[in-house]
């Protein structure tokens, strides 16, 4: 869906490059987190996307096509992009930031108003109450939510975010994240996100890139990156809890698997069953909060084995000699 | 004090030069809207033009020079009446809306542009949908320190033969008439009071 071949950037003839050779490939309905230290040319990298920032080498590819090949408003219009400082225009109402993009388009009006109308109510914003709003009107949190549906108003296949969430509160991330996560999965846009959160990153990634020194050092599934960090600079970036992140991301099939290649799963039916797809963190918090030591994973309501809180360790233990 | 010499003033012979100190005045302001944005667009699309930090060298000097010399400068060059006037007051009014609309586009909130931009307006779309009118407060501040300071010099043009107040009170001077001079300079205070709420009307339309 997207992919870069080698793209360069320097903004002189003599100045160092910025960017110094990526290659990356980003498949439909993706989220492709970008993450590394400020400075490390994970937000050049997006905008070179959309030709906010021209290569200076190297090609980019959306579907195949050559962004090159493309006027650079055109480019924009058909692709979502959200700013970490919003940049809701001040002058204008929540209803016509929102409608700026299918205006370019050339939406009829009411067109433009049943879809303001239905992208306000997904974000769980009253159309009556917010359209006529401007937006000094609106909470962080709020703004943001109408950054991003502004971003997909005329269903770009593609979305770029540069630290969407940043500037919301901690409170307010954890939510807007969980319902953007929650919309991803109806909308299923290709997404480039930008964070330098490794939190952020774990929970909205299918796919992490990790920049450092103008390059991509690693590109991988979060689970991935936390468990097998590819140089001691990956590593210390994510972190030193790694592992116990990586309680997040680890499903409980993956656990149930190694169990049974190792014999070492639990013949018994717990009386707390969990689904298949639920984390590692989930099954610890299970077993924590309601006293008992061994849970059941079922998979299409059939039990597939159970897991005790020893043999749990034991993965675990496995996973962290890794 | 002769009140039916003001009265008689008021009636037959005010609302003329009243009349033609507003035109004297709207249409000095009009050009200097018409010449200033542009040129302050231009400037700030191009900072680091030579000609144009010559122009804004130039008129901040024209504007340092006292009103009454540069209509007195006028008039060697230009003649009398009211082209000449004109040109006086355009050249000394003009700093103010240049100013107020280099800092009014300048100050623009940056993400609101990088935001346009990235859902693919073009750069016309972006002057006007969202820098000019984000500006406008600060452009309608240059626009209203320039007309106040217009309606004061444009009593001046009544000395060169422009008509305006500047009429009547040129007239109370040379036969030391004061209910002249009284009425020409109240009414001058009154006409620039008045355009001064009117912009301030206007400016706070463009607060947001």
């Amino acid at each position: 869906m997207i992919k870069l071949e080698d793209v360069k950037k320097r903004y002189g003839e003599n100045e160092e490059y910025v960017i110094d050779g990526l290659n990356l490939d980003i498949k439909e309905g993706e989220i492709c987190v970008f993450i590394g230290p400020s400075g490390c040319g994970k937000s050049t990298t997006l905008k070179m996307i959309n030709r906010m920032i021209e290569t200076t080498s190297g090609e980019i590819y959306i579907n195949g096509e050559n962004i090159k090949d493309q006027d650079p408003d055109k480019l924009r219009m058909n692709i979502g992009y959200v700013i970490q400082e919003v940049g809701l225009l001040p002058h204008k109402t929540v209803a016509e930031n929102i409608a700026i993009v299918p205006k370019l388009f050339g939406w009829s009006k009411t067109e433009i108003d049943k879809r303001v109308s239905e992208l306000l109510e997904i974000v769980g914003l009253d159309p009556k109450e917010y359209s006529n709003k401007y937006p000094r009107e609106l909470s962080g949190g709020q703004m943001q939510r109408v950054g991003v549906i502004r971003a997909i108003a005329a269903n770009p296949t593609i979305m770029l975010m540069d630290e969407p969430f940043g500037a919301v509160d901690p409170i307010g991330r954890k939510s807007i994240q969980d319902e953007f996560l929650s919309l991803q999965k109806t909308i299923k846009k290709t997404i480039c996100f930008v964070t330098h959160d490794i939190d952020e990153a774990i929970k909205m990634g299918d796919k992490i890139a990790v920049f450092n020194e103008k390059k991509i050092v690693q590109v991988d599934t979060p689970k991935n990156i936390l468990l097998n960090p590819v140089s001691d600079f990956v590593k210390e970036f994510i972190g030193p809890d790694r592992i116990n992140k990586s309680y997040k991301v680890i499903c409980a099939y993956e656990v149930i698997d190694y169990l049974s290649s190792k014999n070492m799963i639990e013949g018994k039916v717990s009386k707390y069953i969990l689904n298949h797809n639920c984390s590692v963190a989930e099954i610890i918090n299970t077993m924590i909060s309601n006293h008992v030591d061994v849970v059941s994973i079922k998979r299409n309501e059939a039990i597939i084995g159970s897991i005790t809180f020893e043999k749990l360790g034991c993965y675990l233990e496995h996973l962290g000699g890794n | 004090m002769d009140y039916q010499l003001i009265l008689d003033v008021l009636k037959n012979d005010a609302p003329l030069r009243v009349i033609e100190h507003l035109t004297l005045v709207l249409l000095t302001m009009t050009i200097c809207i018409v010449v200033a944005i542009p040129l302050s667009v231009a400037f700030t699309r191009n900072r680091e033009s030579k000609i144009l930090k010559i122009i804004l060298n130039i008129l901040s000097v024209f504007q340092s020079i006292p009103s009454f010399a540069f209509i007195a400068l006028a008039l060697p060059l230009l003649g009398i009446g009211f082209v000449p006037a004109i040109v006086a007051l355009v050249a000394q009014s003009l700093l103010p809306v240049v100013r107020g609309s280099i800092v009014g586009l300048l100050n623009v909130d940056k993400s609101a542009i990088e935001a346009a931009k990235g859902m693919g307006m073009n750069k016309k779309k972006i002057l006007f949908d969202v820098e000019l009118p984000l500006a406008m407060h600060s452009i309608i501040n240059g626009i209203k320190t320039s007309t106040i300071y217009a309606t004061s010099a444009a009593t001046l043009a009544g000395f060169i033969g422009a008509g305006g107040l500047g009429i009547l009170i040129s007239r109370g001077l040379s036969v030391l008439v004061t209910e002249y001079i009284l009425i020409g300079s109240i009414l001058g205070a009154i006409l620039a009071i008045s355009l001064d709420t009117i912009l301030n009307k206007i400016k706070n339309k463009f607060t947001y």
